[in-house]
This record gives structure tokens, C-alpha cells and sequence, in this order.
């Protein structure tokens, strides 16, 4: 699972070095939580598996999720069917997001910025153009990103049986906190 | 989250933003089937009037009634929609663009063109497309080549929103890095950019569009909300103080009288009013759960709204409501005023204060009268109040209300009907005439005048008193119709108005100066140019025609109120916007009291009905509520004409048509009616929306289709479709003149072969003639005759008995000889007895020398036919040119076949030869000639002598 990654990560700071002033931060700490708040059951999740890069010169990032590494759910068959049903993690293994930092922010500088990322989003193999909020803090090279936002199933091409609609929501919020350290 | 939103409320109440009592009627259209409703992206709308949406699920096609589905082969969402004059061109999700033509969407080609969604569509208005993608900058697209604009050409980014088409050549473009004007130069862009350095309150633009007034843009952003940016000074003033709250601005709207309309993602729909002062007014309507998209204004000034659940039809713009608390009820309600503090409703005895500045809609009351409030007049901040029984009231600008006394004959106890001022005068009307009083500003006043019934208004009950523009006292009576008192002497139109139409209720002057009149059973009556004109269709659809209150706005619209129903009179449009139960806005009912409305300074009009108060806008813009019509399909045989055709064939004569009415007001009243030039002169009134014509006769024809608001089609909107079924070739003149040379011909002709027939008739004549005198010549030839009678003469002698025979042979050769010979031809049989008889008399003369043997089939005797004498005539020849004697007899032989007799003999020529000959053989020739084609021949064959006679 390492290995893919690491190809794609050197695929995209590839033409970024080639710049020759890219300073790239990589996550070193990154964890994704999503709950459904359905009327009939609230449906909770979480994945520690964050990977990502950001390019603070060029304001520009990817991230990206294992699917099948979220835990956490009510019980194992929902995570069956979470997998198997809904996101089909073995067609669709990852979940990403690339794409900009819209506004014009040194992040080596030391400060907090609420920041607009904005970019296409892959889940279920459909992706979405996305404008997101974080929150930033940019501490002597580290970077901490928080951020909620939600996601609507309908965008993703996620089809919920009728049965289970009372207990699945259409739209999930999500909630991602991540560390960044300067990558040497 | 719900804390949050409460919090946001009271923020917006201490800033600049005005939560309103009054909120506009929206209607939503889901557009499809499925309950969410399809997720719209663009909308525009044609010089039509049709509407155009592009969805999820397709472009879609509207005519104020009905959605129709444009045909498309691609499933994707269409994103963006560009219209100019004809063409409607439609972008993708993909970056595909198309084009309609025939009813349907064709892709269009493009070399080098976009590959992501666009996200914007227009056109320059000179074959110039430009699309707005969100990955790949502007696309400058002619002739199905495109040229990108990208970050490459200084675009500030590649995501491209909404833009706007400047003039030609340059656009104004939102991206997520700041705001581009595009410039075309010399054949290349230039790109100057404004963001956040330049005083734009957000990096990202997502929709720029110039003002109507002013040069300055509405900008929408997607955190800062919306500035009017100066591009000159690149200075921007921003629409509201502190930070925005309404989401990300999605559309804005400019509309007239320095307005705008704003639609964000957080489902708010804000008007905004740019105060005098440079300040801007916001009223913002939630509408939660809804995305608004993008925002379209129709002619008829409806605004509707793309949304992520079909399509929101709002009526901001013309009309909203009130919708009070307890203890409002519609049927209490008696009189109505609006001042600058808000609206104050009388219910019966009791006066209520509602003020409009919030959304709290709380009714406060404010004063109990003795008896039920039956007028009230504002009057720059004090007010009258009129009671029916208990005379009249004052309030003044602090409040306090005092009963009045001194209002002439009408009295302490007075029943007041209507109170109206003019210059220094208040004019208060009863049911004992009408007091024309002075008053000061703390309520006292002095009778200077009593009108009524004697003094000559002609009746003592006014139901209204109204002061024109002049100063002029116009008043509503019951029984004297409608009367105006100009300071001197009163004036009357008595004979405009019929016994019914002596009762006017109402009364009120228009924008334009004329006056309007509400009466009894006689519904509304318009004065203009010194005439009064009843404008009360005959076919008019209300079952009661009792006006309760009329009112002008300041833009000339005239609202009439009915128990059930409220037109609204369009004087550009020239008809009526007509409002009832049907509209889904809850007017099952407004009040029967009469005159029971108010106007607020701004023209606004406020009318109660059962759900509240309704409010007609005053209107800025100049909407036209007319609706048009189009024919949608010419069909031949019920098939589309999908070709351009005009010209048909003759076989094609059975001609149908499909139209439709375009509308946004009232498409449920449109009445239609058609007529075809060059058919029929008359016009069809109808409610199909399809006719067709069958068996049409070739020549020219005009079909015209028109639609009107009202019955009478007083001023129509039209459309035609002109075309011409051919003539088939056989009544063309070409044919004519060829058949008439034909003809000529033909008739030439027929009197050349005639001619020819009769001369051949007549040499025929001619020849038989000569024949017949050459014959009867050759048998009074001497030599016959002599040799006859020698042959008789020894006959008497020697046989007796054989001479009487011979004797008749010979009288019956003459007889026959002289019968026959007139004839053109007689059947064989009888030649051969002719020439029986001749063969007896030569064979008494001759003898054995003489041998004639005939062989003739029987049928060939019985059906055949020859020139008379023809038989005999050889005969003859044989005998005179040939030796007949004993030594040498002549023998002759008659054969006959199918088609022809022969005639042969042995040669032995005569020494002498016998005079007069010569002439029988060419005259048997010529005759068969004239006759038949067959001929005579004649040969020597051997020692033989052979003539060939064909039969006829």
C-alpha cells in the first residue's frame, strides 16, 4: 500500500522540484472522522491513514485516504456494507483531494489563516469540484489543518437503498485534522 | 447550528439590512417528476419570450405554462446557455457545445475547444462565442475554431464563473484569483486583473455585471458578498457594512430603479436598494435548503431562480404580502392607512398599528372608537379618523387622538364615509353631503362650505372623495355617478353612465393623469380625453363585476379589487394581470367594504385579503405582461415541415399547424384565434393550439395566429407563417399555351387531311365519271353493238331458241353496265354475273374459240369485292388484243385467292388492232388507287399475260 503512494507522491513533486523553489510539506499526522446523522441512527467513523503533501511555494496539495481504513463503525456488517455497498473500496480504494489554496498566504510564516482550498475531490470514483475552508496554524515548520465540511452522497454517485434511507444521511460530515512537517 | 443561525439574525437586524414584513409569493417548479426536483444551472430567455433552462437532465424549453424537454442524444448536465436573436447554444459538463436547431440539440464541432464543464456561455452579437470554463479559461470560439484565454495569456486562473460580454471585444470574467477584463486588441487578448490588491473584498469572483445606471459592476464574491467596483478608480464600495453573511454569491440581478436582486448558495434571495445617500438597503428573503443558482428576470417581471431543486418563480418585483398575527381577520378589517410608521388597520371599533420594519408582523393596538372606524386619512404624520355614528377623530403627530367637532350638517354623530385634503382643506364626505372645512395642525377646523345633493354633487351619499393632481374634488356618488368640483362648479357626465351607473363606488387617478371610476354592476370605467369609456368586456369571466376599492400606483398600473379576485391594469401592456384563487397565493377573498385599500409613499398599494395584506409594488421597471404567440410546427399530413420549405406540392394541400402562447401572466386566460389568408377571411377563435387544413386548393396563403389577454383582441400579438401550394403542371400557363399550339395543330390538320379526302373524294368522282363515260363509250363501241346484233341476226336465223336468251344476256349487260358503273365497288358475286352475261354474248359470237373457266372459292364470292366492271373490262381487253378463233381459242382463266383475283390468258396478239383501247386497265389502276393502298399489277409471265386484282 506504501508503494503506489510513494510512486504518485514522487510523481507530483516531480515537475514541482523541477521549479527548483518548491518547499513541500507531507503530512505526518493526519486523521479523517465522518458521521451520518440519519433519524434513526447516527453513524460514526474514522480513519488515521491521512496522507498528503502540501507545496506552500506553488499553494498547491494533494490528499488522500484509504477507504478500507476506516473503523469504527456500529457494528462489523455496516462496515461490510460500507465498503462492500456504498463506497466499493475494491474498485475504489482511495478517496482524494487535490487541487489550490486560494488565497495569497506564506504558510512558512508563523500565524493562523483561515484559508479556501479549492479543488476536485474523488470519492466512489466521481469527482467534484470543491471549494473547502481550513483552518490553519503554521508553527516553525509544522502545519496543523483542521477543517469540516460535508458530502453529499448524490455528488458521489452513492446510492442509498430506500430501506436505509431513515438511517443513512444524504449528506455526511466530515471532519479532517491534519499535521504537516517540512519535508527536508 | 441552530444557535448559530439566531445569532446571525440579530446581527442582522443592527446592521444596515432590514428583515421585511412584506415577503414576495414564490412558486417552485420541479421541472421533473422526482421530488427533489431537477438541479438547475442556467437560464435564459429569448426575444420570444420563451425560457430557456439548462439542467441535470437536459435543456429544457418553457412558455409560462408548459416545460418542454429538448431533444438531446447526450445524457449531460447542460451548464450553460447563450441566446442571440434565433440561436440558443447550450454548454456542457463536458465541454461539448451544442447548438438547437429543429426542435433538437446538435453537438457542434469545435477544433481545439474545452474538455471541462462550461460554465458560462455567451455571445458577443457577431458570430463570436465565448465560453467560461472551470479548468481551462476562456474560449474565444468563430467558425468552430477556438482560441483559449488561460493562465498562459495572464489570465489570473483557469477557473472560470460568470462573466459578463462588454461591448464587442472585451469581457469581464470571475475566477478564483480575482476578476480578468479580457480585451481583444489588435487580434490578441489583453488581461488586466482586479482582485483583493485592487479593492475587491474576495480573491474569488464568482459573478460580475455592469449596472444599469451607473458604469460601476455588481460584483459577487465568494466570502466578501457583493461591491459596485469602480474599474476606473478600481475602487469598490461595498453594498453593506461588516462582514457578509449570506453565503457565497452566486447571481446578481441588476433590475431597474438603481436595484439589484442577489442569490447566494446559502439559500437567501436579497433585494438591494442603493439609497441616495450611497448606502444600499438589504432585504434578504431565506429560503432553506434551496441554492440559488442563477437569476433571470422575465418580461412580465417575474424572477425565477436556478436551484439545486428546479426552478423558484418569485414575484418581488410586482407583488408580496403581509402576513399579520392576531387579531387581524379579514372580515374585520374596515379601513386602511399607511404612514411612514407603518400600516394602521381599523377592525371595526378598534385602530391597530402594524409596523412593516421588522419581521415580527405584531399588530399593536392603538385606539377604541365608539363606533366601527369607517375611513381613515393620513396627513403628513397626523390622521383623521372617520366612524360611522360617531363622527370623526384627529391624531396628531404625537399621538394623541381627539374627537372633532364643527363638521357642518354632518354632525358630532356623524357617519363618515370617506375623508381626503386638499390646499388647506379637508373634505369629509357622509352620508348628509359633503363639508369642505379648513383645519390647523392641532385639529381645529370651520365649515367653509357644505356641498350635497341641492348645492349640485346631485346626491347626498359620497362614497369617495378624491383629490386630482389639480386640486380638483373628484367624487363617487350613488345616484349621480362620478362628480368633480373644481373650486366653482361642479361637473357631471351624467350620460356616460346608465341608471346602474349612476352608483360609483370608487375612484382614483392614474401615472398618466386619467381618471378611473369603479361602479355598481358596471365594473370599471376609464376617463380620458373628457369622455368616460366603459371598460367592462362583454365576455368578462367574473361572475360579480362590483368593484370595492380602485387605486393608481405611481407608475401606472390601476388595481382593481373585486370580491374575489384583483386585476391589475398594464397600461404599456394595455391589459390586465388578473389575480384569484387559481394562483396558489391564498386570494380566496378580499374585503367587501368599500375602498378599503391603502398607498404608502412610494406607490406600493396595500389590499387586505384572507391570508393578511396583499402588497402591489410599485413598479420601476417597465414590465410588459402581453404575451406573444409562435407557431411551433407547420405539418404536412401530420408530418413536421422540418425543411425550411414555403413552396409545397399540389398533392401536398393538407396543411396543419401546432401554436402556443408565451406568457408569464395569466397563460391560463390567453385566448387565441387564426385565420388563413387565401382561404378564409374570417377569424377562428379557438383554445386548441392546433388546426389544420385539408385539401387546399394551389395558390398563396397566409396563416396567421394571434393571442390576447382579453376576448375582444383589442391589440393582439402575432405570428405568421406565409406559404404557397403549387400549381400542378397541368394549369400552368406553360401548359396552357402548349396545349393551345396542340390544339392548333391538331385542327390545322384535321382540315388538311379533309381537304385532302374530299379532293380525293371528288377525283374519284371524277374518274368514275370518266370511266363510266369511257365504258358506257366501249359498249356503244360499233364494233360490239354491230357484232352483237350480227350475232343476234345469225342467231334469229339459226337457233331461235338460243336468240331470246342472248337477246336478255345483252339487255342485262346494259342494265348492269349502267347500274353499276355509279359505285365505287360491288361484291364479286355480282361482278361475275355482269360478266356472265358478257362471256354468253361474245361465246355466241366466238364459239368454241372462246373458253373461259372461272374458279373461284365460294367464300371469296360471297365476301369479296372489286371496282365494278373491273372483271368485265379484262375480259374485254383479252378478247380484243388476242386472236380468238377456232384455230387458237382464248382461253381465259378467273382464279382467286384470299386476297386477290387473277386473270391470265395466252398472248397471241391480233394483227390489227382494235381502236378505243387503252383506257380500261389505267382507269381500273387509278380507281384502286383511290380506294385502297392494294394495287393492280399486271405481268407477262412466259406466253402469258397475267393481271392481278386485289380483292377488296
Amino acid at each position: 500500500m506504501k508503494k503506489p503512494l510513494l510512486v504518485l507522491l514522487s510523481i507530483l513533486i516531480l515537475p514541482m522540484s523541477l521549479f527548483g523553489q518548491s518547499e513541500v510539506y507531507e503530512v505526518s499526522k493526519g486523521d479523517i472522522h465522518f458521521h451520518s446523522n440519519a433519524p434513526q441512527e447516527l453513524i460514526k467513523a474514522a480513519s488515521a491513514y491521512l496522507s498528503g503533501i502540501v507545496d506552500v511555494k506553488n499553494r498547491t496539495f494533494f490528499f488522500k485516504i484509504s477507504i478500507a481504513s476506516f473503523i469504527g463503525f456500529n457494528s462489523p456488517l455496516q462496515k461490510e456494507h460500507f465498503n462492500e455497498n456504498y463506497l466499493e473500496s475494491d474498485v475504489f480504494p482511495f478517496a482524494t483531494f487535490s487541487g489550490k489554496i486560494i488565497e495569497e498566504i506564506d504558510l512558512s510564516k508563523n500565524g493562523a489563516y483561515d484559508i479556501r482550498a479549492k479543488g476536485k475531490m474523488t470519492i466512489h470514483g466521481v469527482e467534484e469540484q470543491r471549494l473547502i475552508k481550513c483552518h490553519l496554524l503554521c508553527k516553525n515548520g509544522v502545519i496543523s489543518v483542521q477543517s469540516d465540511f460535508t458530502v453529499l452522497l448524490a455528488d458521489h454517485n452513492i446510492k442509498i437503498p430506500r430501506i436505509v434511507s431513515d438511517k443513512l444521511s444524504p449528506e455526511i460530515n466530515v471532519s479532517v485534522n491534519a499535521v504537516l512537517i517540512k519535508k527536508t | 447550528m441552530k444557535h448559530r443561525r439566531h445569532l446571525v439574525l440579530v446581527v442582522f437586524v443592527f446592521f444596515c439590512a432590514q428583515m421585511r414584513a412584506q415577503k414576495p409569493f414564490v412558486r417552485d417548479f420541479p421541472l421533473l417528476e422526482v421530488s427533489t426536483g431537477a438541479n438547475v444551472n442556467a437560464l435564459e430567455q429569448d426575444k420570444t419570450g420563451y425560457i430557456w433552462i439548462g439542467t441535470d437532465s437536459g435543456l429544457f424549453r418553457y412558455n409560462g405554462q408548459a416545460f418542454m424537454r429538448v431533444y438531446d442524444s447526450v445524457h449531460i448536465p447542460v451548464t450553460a446557455i447563450a441566446i442571440a436573436g434565433d440561436d440558443v447554444w447550450v454548454g456542457y459538463s463536458n465541454g461539448m457545445i451544442g447548438t438547437v436547431a429543429g426542435g433538437a440539440i446538435k453537438k457542434i464541432e469545435i477544433k481545439n475547444g474545452p474538455t471541462c464543464k462550461v460554465t458560462s456561455l455567451k455571445t458577443n452579437g457577431c458570430n463570436l462565442l465565448i465560453a467560461g470554463t472551470d479548468e481551462q479559461g476562456v474560449f474565444f470560439i468563430m467558425n468552430h475554431i477556438a482560441v483559449a484565454i488561460n493562465s498562459a495569456n495572464g489570465l489570473s486562473d483557469n477557473s472560470v464563473y460568470g462573466f459578463s460580454v462588454i461591448g464587442h471585444k472585451s469581457i469581464v470574467a470571475g475566477t478564483d484569483m480575482g476578476m480578468n477584463e479580457i480585451r481583444l486588441q489588435d487580434g490578441k487578448p489583453v488581461v488586466t486583473v482586479y482582485d483583493t490588491k485592487q479593492g475587491l473584498p474576495d480573491d474569488i469572483v464568482m459573478v460580475s455585471k455592469k449596472d444599469r445606471g451607473s458604469g460601476l459592476y455588481w460584483v459577487g464574491t465568494q466570502q466578501g458578498g457583493v461591491v459596485l467596483y469602480d474599474m476606473g478608480h478600481k475602487a469598490a464600495k461595498s453594498i453593506m457594512p461588516g462582514k457578509w453573511q449570506y453565503g457565497q454569491v452566486n447571481d446578481v440581478l441588476p433590475v431597474s430603479g438603481k436595484r439589484a436582486w442577489i442569490a447566494t448558495q446559502s439559500g437567501y434571495l436579497i433585494e438591494v436598494t442603493s439609497a441616495n445617500n450611497g448606502n444600499a438597503i438589504l432585504h434578504p428573503y431565506l429560503y432553506e435548503g434551496k441554492i440559488f443558482k442563477k437569476l433571470l428576470c422575465d418580461k412580465a417581471g417575474n424572477i425565477w431562480c436556478a436551484t439545486n431543486h428546479g426552478l423558484t418563480m418569485m414575484t418581488g418585483e410586482y407583488m408580496g404580502y403581509i402576513k399579520p398575527g392576531a387579531p387581524y381577520s379579514l372580515y374585520d378589517v374596515t379601513a386602511m392607512a399607511r404612514d411612514s410608521s407603518g400600516l394602521w388597520i381599523a377592525m371595526k371599533k378598534g385602530l391597530y398599528h402594524l409596523s412593516l420594519k421588522d419581521s415580527m408582523q405584531k399588530i399593536d393596538f392603538a385606539f377604541a372608537a365608539k363606533a366601527n372606524i369607517t375611513s381613515l386619512f393620513k396627513d403628513d404624520g397626523c390622521m383623521w379618523i372617520g366612524t360611522f355614528g360617531d363622527g370623526l377623530y384627529y391624531k396628531n403627530k404625537k399621538g394623541v387622538i381627539t374627537k372633532v367637532t364643527g363638521i357642518g350638517e354632518l354632525g358630532v354623530d356623524a357617519n363618515i364615509l370617506s375623508i381626503a385634503a386638499t390646499k388647506g382643506r379637508l373634505w369629509v364626505a357622509g352620508l348628509k353631503g359633503v363639508e369642505e372645512l379648513s383645519y390647523t395642525t392641532d385639529g381645529k377646523i370651520s365649515l367653509i362650505k357644505h356641498h350635497g345633493k341641492k348645492t349640485g354633487i346631485g346626491s347626498d351619499y359620497v362614497y369617495q372623495l378624491y383629490p386630482d393632481a389639480n386640486g380638483d374634488i373628484w367624487m363617487a356618488t350613488d345616484g349621480a355617478g362620478v362628480c368633480m368640483y373644481d373650486g366653482a362648479s361642479y361637473h357631471h357626465w351624467d350620460s356616460s353612465f346608465d341608471a346602474n351607473g349612476k352608483v360609483a363606488y370608487s375612484i382614483t387617478e392614474d401615472a398618466g393623469k386619467d381618471m378611473w371610476a369603479g361602479t355598481m354592476y358596471k365594473d370599471l370605467y376609464h376617463f380620458h380625453d373628457n369622455e368616460w369609456k366603459n371598460l367592462r368586456l362583454p365576455e368578462t369571466q367574473y361572475p360579480d363585476v362590483n368593484i370595492s376599492a380602485i387605486m393608481a400606483n405611481y407608475t401606472g398600473q390601476v388595481i382593481s379589487v373585486y370580491q374575489r379576485c384583483v386585476d391589475e391594469w398594464y397600461p404599456l401592456s394595455r391589459y390586465s394581470r388578473h389575480f384569484n384563487s387559481a394562483m396558489g397565493i391564498g386570494l380566496d377573498s378580499t374585503s367587501s367594504v368599500l375602498n378599503c385599500a391603502a398607498k404608502d409613499d412610494q406607490g406600493n398599494i396595500y389590499i387586505p385579503y384572507q391570508q393578511g395584506i396583499l402588497v402591489f409594488r410599485n413598479q420601476q421597471g417597465a414590465y410588459d405582461i402581453s404575451p406573444n404567440v409562435r407557431i411551433t410546427q407547420p405539418m404536412i399530413y401530420t408530418k413536421p415541415v422540418t425543411d425550411n420549405r414555403h413552396v409545397f406540392d399540389h398533392d401536398e394541400n393538407y396543411i396543419g399547424f401546432a401554436f402556443e402562447g408565451i406568457g408569464y401572466s395569466n397563460h391560463e386566460r390567453l385566448n387565441y384565434r387564426y385565420t388563413l389568408q387565401g382561404y378564409d377571411a374570417e377569424w377562428i377563435y379557438t383554445n386548441d393550439a392546433s388546426v389544420s387544413f385539408p385539401k387546399l386548393a394551389p395558390g398563396s396563403y397566409k396563416f396567421r395566429v394571434q393571442v390576447s389577454l382579453n376576448p375582444a383582441f383589442e391589440h393582439p400579438q402575432e405570428d405568421d407563417y406565409e406559404f404557397a401550394i403549387a400549381t400542378p403542371f397541368w394549369k400552368t400557363d406553360v401548359f396552357y399555351v402548349i396545349s393551345f399550339l396542340g390544339l392548333l395543330i391538331v385542327g390545322y390538320s384535321y382540315v388538311k387531311i379533309r381537304e385532302r379526302r374530299l379532293k380525293s373524294i371528288s377525283r374519284l368522282q371524277q374518274e368514275r365519271m370518266m370511266f363510266e363515260y369511257e365504258h358506257l363509250k366501249s359498249q356503244v363501241n360499233p364494233h360490239f353493238l354491230f357484232n352483237s346484233l350480227y350475232a343476234l341476226s345469225i342467231l334469229i336465223e339459226e337457233k331461235k331458241e338460243n336468240a331470246l336468251s342472248y337477246t336478255v344476256h345483252l339487255a342485262d349487260l346494259y342494265r348492269n353496265m349502267l347500274t353499276h358503273s355509279k359505285k365505287d365497288m360491288i361484291p364479286l358475286n355480282e361482278e361475275l354475273s355482269i360478266l356472265n352475261d358478257y362471256i354468253q354474248i361474245q361465246q355466241t359470237r366466238f364459239g368454241d374459240a372462246l373458253k373461259v373457266r372461272i374458279d373461284i372459292p365460294r367464300e371469296v364470292l360471297e365476301n369479296g369485292q372489286v371496282v365494278p366492271l373491273a372483271l368485265q373490262l379484262l375480259v374485254e381487253n383479252a378478247i380484243k388484243h388476242n386472236v380468238v378463233s377456232v384455230a387458237h381459242p382464248l382461253v381465259i382463266e378467273i382464279l382467286a385467292t384470299k386476297d386477290e383475283i387473277v386473270i391470265r390468258n395466252i398472248i397471241n396478239p391480233k394483227i390489227s388492232k382494235e381502236k378505243g383501247a387503252g383506257i380500261g386497265l389505267v382507269n381500273i389502276k387509278e380507281r384502286y388507287g383511290l380506294l385502297s393502298r392494294k394495287i393492280v399489277s399486271y405481268e407477262v409471265s412466259g406466253n402469258e399475260y397475267i393481271v392481278k386484282l386485289p380483292l377488296l
